[in-house]
């Protein structure tokens, strides 16, 4: 497993200060965002080494993560059969350049003209697009970046389901294992929307947190006072292997997807169904899928946004879905501290979560000071707790309705 | 695995029979220039699509762009032929996943907020950017952005509850779609699967990254220029003893998928000769049993040669006693819809001809991606 | 230049009607926008838009719909008192689909078509 993420330089840097409660929202720096109602993000900062090819940031992040995640994994030091290793990837926003899109269309309509001028886009786009142009053009690529890189020749494909995108991935990761269709699957997620058309677009939503004051305090999940998420960018990815394979080449292992399941609220696009169905279904589905018992779940990474709706309607789902157990179950929200990585969410915080079930350790929902009377299961606030974890799920929810819930387990456990 | 139900829009016609009948009769729409100043390829749109006629709640078209319509309609199609049409009887075990390269950014909207300045390059200068955006986009542009909202939105309109995914590898997209459809079902995650691609193909920043990447040039075995399509081609799948228990009529039977990767600079040849293997393999049948290959053939020398390289190779020998069902000259090349398109066309075909049982689909990603379909009638021996 | 009330009206209805995709004899001044018209929360931001196009003004944040309660996040008492408050204004509006004790996720419903039209009479006069 490897990590690109806000305020760390690695997968150890991010879980201790995920355990200390330490936030990595700041300012943006990236670029001016004076002119933005949310001025702040978490960043991540960055030392490009892309080899010379000129990648977008999230295919750099992604190539990153990829590479830590192989190193971490051993695959590479055994036997392998190339053509049965795939590549699957959470991608499919924003890897478009910012000049070759917005240059071009600013020319299609000089002053004075009322129509969309084909020549003077393209004049303009031919003028000043850069290599890879198709790439960016469909965010889809990722995968296929690293399957040439790490010469992977088995299915390489991208899912995207927006916010739900990372979870959904590993679960597809499983399911190709399982079917047969790879022995070990390079699986995880990219993205940032920090950047000038990505925050705008967010900021047009009323969807962000506007407390650029006190940038740490902003991404407050299940707090009363919590007024919209924050923008994390990253990537996560693992390295997810036939149980059997994994042992005999005696890897270490994090800790096993027990169960993954996937459902569509098929409601509205932006509004969570009231009583949070999709959400429910897929949790039900993957704690079926695991053969678990939901009083069997000992720790819940929540989706945990800081958006109003949310917040209050995942508290809702897992009440419905852990049952007489809820309030007994620690339940945190990575977001809290490095804002939301939205394409590449679910796969972080699934790695944060395989964290957890290995050191049985529970990091904090930071900020957590009055909690939403409508969001009062244990949504561990202060500090982290020291506890076996042998059993945990993991969640993300998308606009759009679609869900994705995974089941972990630690090794051995 | 059963197809019980197709759906498609394609620039020959809205809907399966009005595509068909186009495609049989010749005809259909002349290519136009497409919405990229001097550039040499064209453009077959869609004609004479109401999207109203097909959403079940209308609000939600200003949410959705024009493939994510494409969609709906062929999705409801797909539905309604599989004799589905109407509330559905279980929705949380009916899924949906769509294969599309990617959305449509709306340059003409975004042009229309940024009018009058003049020099591009104030684009750059992020404030005055900002403000622009902030003040005169429309709020949903997001959420009309979002590729993965032509999979959300097929669920809400058709109130699908399942699994829900939408997959973008570039223009394999469509037939890997089908691929993990047949896999949901397999598992056990859905009953039902509506899946398929869908993809426009006329906006400019598609025009404009593929004539950078030298994608249009003219190539000798060919003439005319590169053509793009839009449309969407969809699938209904369900396991072939339930559709028979329900009475359903059945198409094909799906009963082999294949997919690899190219790690060399063959353009994606190997990957293709691997995928058709591996569906062969999982038909439990070889190259000697195919009566007809459907290719998502992109009228361009380098993934074209590659393609059709590597089923040289998987057929060893036979590709030139097989008939190829290349339909992309005549729709256009609709990018991550292509696999999708191509496929419910060669399911019709191999139901429209006497004498064809099993078909082979291929096709093949920008990136050097392939996958490969295995179909047969139903009733054919593997 | 002047609009007047008539004007003003016509207008938000035709807006409403045709972001919340109505014919606009459907809408009524008292209708609310959530439980008559079908709005979820993107439409409250979709119709902000279309009305600072129809209008020619901007419309900062939520404030339309902030004036129907006079508060972005109000209290439990304060809700009780802003609840109190529109029983007063609007009696035509059909109480009885509200819960005896609104709570702050009911506040929403209270929007109606009229709330609009008073916010822009403010705004413009």
């Amino acid at each position: 497993m490897a990590v690109v993420a806000p305020g760390a330089a690695d997968l150890p840097s991010l879980w201790r200060n995920l355990v200390e409660g330490r936030s990595a929202v700041g300012p943006i720096t990236r670029f001016d965002a004076a002119a933005y109602p949310t001025r702040i993000a978490a960043e991540v900062e960055e030392r490009v080494e892309d080899g010379g090819v000129r990648l977008d940031r999230i295919s750099r992040f992604a190539l990153s993560a990829a590479n830590g995640a192989v190193l971490d994994s051993g695959l590479l030091r055994g036997p392998l059969d190339p053509r049965r290793v795939g590549v699957l990837a959470a991608t499919g926003l924003g890897c478009y350049d910012h000049e070759e899109v917005f240059a071009s269309c600013a020319a299609a309509r000089p002053a004075g003209s009322e129509t969309f001028d084909r020549e003077a886009f393209a004049r303009t786009f031919r003028a000043v697009v850069k290599e890879r142009a198709p790439e960016r053009r469909t965010p889809g690529s990722v995968p296929a970046l690293l399957a040439r890189h790490f010469r992977f020749s088995g299915p390489a494909m991208a899912v995207m389901t927006a916010c739900a995108a990372g979870t959904q991935a590993i679960g597809d990761a499983t399911r190709w294992i399982r079917m047969g269709r790879a022995d070990a699957v390079l699986v995880g997620g990219a993205d940032s929307e920090i950047y000038p058309m990505g925050l705008a677009s967010f900021c047009l939503l009323g969807a962000l947190s506007r407390r650029n004051g006190a940038p740490g305090e902003a991404s407050r999940p299940f707090d009363a006072g919590r007024d919209g998420f924050v923008l994390g960018e990253g990537a996560g990815f693992l390295v997810l292997e036939e149980r059997e394979r994994a042992l005999e080449r005696g890897a270490r292992v994090w800790a096993e997807v027990a169960g993954f399941g996937s459902a569509d609220d098929a409601y509205r696009v932006t509004d969570p169904h009231p009583e949070g169905r999709g959400a429910i279904a897929a949790m039900r589905r993957a704690a079926v899928d695991a053969g678990i018992a939901p009083e069997e779940v000992a720790y819940v990474n929540a989706h945990g946004t800081s958006t109003v709706a949310n917040d209050r309607i995942e508290t809702t789902a897992l009440r419905a879905f852990l049952g007489a157990a809820a309030p007994a179950v620690p339940i945190s929200s990575t977001k809290s501290m490095i804002g939301h990585l939205t394409v590449a969410a679910g796969a972080v915080e699934a790695i944060v979560t395989a964290m957890t079930v290995h050191e049985g350790l529970i990091h904090p929902t930071a900020n957590l000071e009055h909690p939403d009377p409508e969001c009062d299961l244990d949504y561990v606030p202060g500090c982290a707790r020291r506890r076996a974890v042998p059993v945990a799920l993991s969640s993300s929810f998308a606009f759009g309705g679609q869900c994705a819930s995974l089941v972990l387990r630690a090794h051995g456990g | 695995m059963a197809v019980t139900g197709l759906g498609l829009v394609s620039p020959l016609g809205i809907g399966v029979e009005a595509t068909w009948r186009t495609l049989s009769e010749g005809g259909g729409p002349a290519p136009s220039a497409g919405p990229y100043g001097g550039s040499r390829a064209e453009v077959r749109e869609v004609a004479g699509f109401d999207p109203r006629a097909h959403f079940a709640i209308p609000k939600a078209l200003k949410l959705t762009d024009r493939r994510t319509r494409f969609a709906v309609a062929a999705a409801r199609e797909a539905l309604a032929d599989a004799g589905l049409a109407g509330p559905l009887a279980e929705p949380a075990r009916v899924g949906v996943v769509i294969g599309s390269s990617g959305s449509d950014l709306m340059a003409e909207e975004i042009a229309g907020v940024l009018r009058g300045e003049g020099s591009p390059g104030s684009v750059q200068e992020i404030p005055w950017f900002a403000s622009r955006m902030l003040a005169g986009l429309n709020p949903l542009w997001l959420l009309i952005n979002l590729p993965n909202m032509v999979s959300a939105h097929v669920a809400i309109q058709v109130g699908a509850q399942g699994p829900n995914t939408t997959v973008m590898t570039d223009w394999v997209a469509g037939l890997q779609a089908v691929g993990e459809g047949c896999a949901w079902i397999e598992s056990g995650e859905a009953d039902l699967v509506v899946t398929g691609g869908a993809e426009t193909a006329s906006l400019p920043f598609v025009f404009g990254a593929y004539e950078a990447a030298g994608l249009f040039e003219a190539f000798p075995e060919r003439e005319g220029p590169f053509v793009f399509g839009e449309g969407a081609g969809m699938l209904l799948l369900e396991e072939a003893g339930r559709a028979e228990r329900r009475g359903a009529r059945v198409h094909a039977l799906i009963d082999g998928y294949g997919a690899a990767g190219s790690v060399s600079d063959d353009g994606g040849r190997d990957a293709v000769e691997v995928a058709v293997l591996e569906a062969l393999e999982a038909a439990g049948t070889g190259p000697g049993e195919v009566d007809a290959v459907g290719l998502a053939s992109v009228l361009s020398r380098r993934p074209y040669g590659a393609e059709r390289d590597g089923l040289a190779r998987a057929l060893a020998g036979r590709e030139r006693e097989i008939p190829l069902h290349a339909y992309s000259p005549r729709t256009g090349f609709a990018l991550g819809a292509s696999g999708a398109i191509d496929l419910v066309l060669l399911v019709k075909s191999l139901a429209a001809q006497a004498g064809a049982g099993r078909a082979l689909c291929t096709s093949i990603g920008y990136s050097g991606q392939a996958a490969s379909v295995a179909v047969r009638r139903q009733g054919e021996t593997p | 230049m002047t609009i007047s009330h008539d004007e003003i009206r016509e207008k938000v209805i035709a807006t409403v009607a045709e972001a919340l995709d109505h014919r606009p004899e459907e809408v009524g001044l008292h209708s609310s926008l959530i439980d008559d018209l079908g709005a979820e929360s993107i439409d409250f931001l979709d119709i902000a838009f279309r009305l600072e196009s129809a209008f020619g003004i901007e419309i900062p944040d939520d404030e339309i719909w902030v004036g129907a309660v006079g508060k972005k996040n109000p209290g439990p008492e304060e809700i009780d008192a802003a609840v109190a408050a529109l029983r007063e204004r609007m009696p035509d509006y059909r109480w009885d689909r509200l819960p005896p004790k609104p709570g702050r996720t009911d506040l929403p419903r209270l929007i109606t078509v009229q709330t609009v039209v008073d916010y822009l009479e403010r705004r413009l006069a």
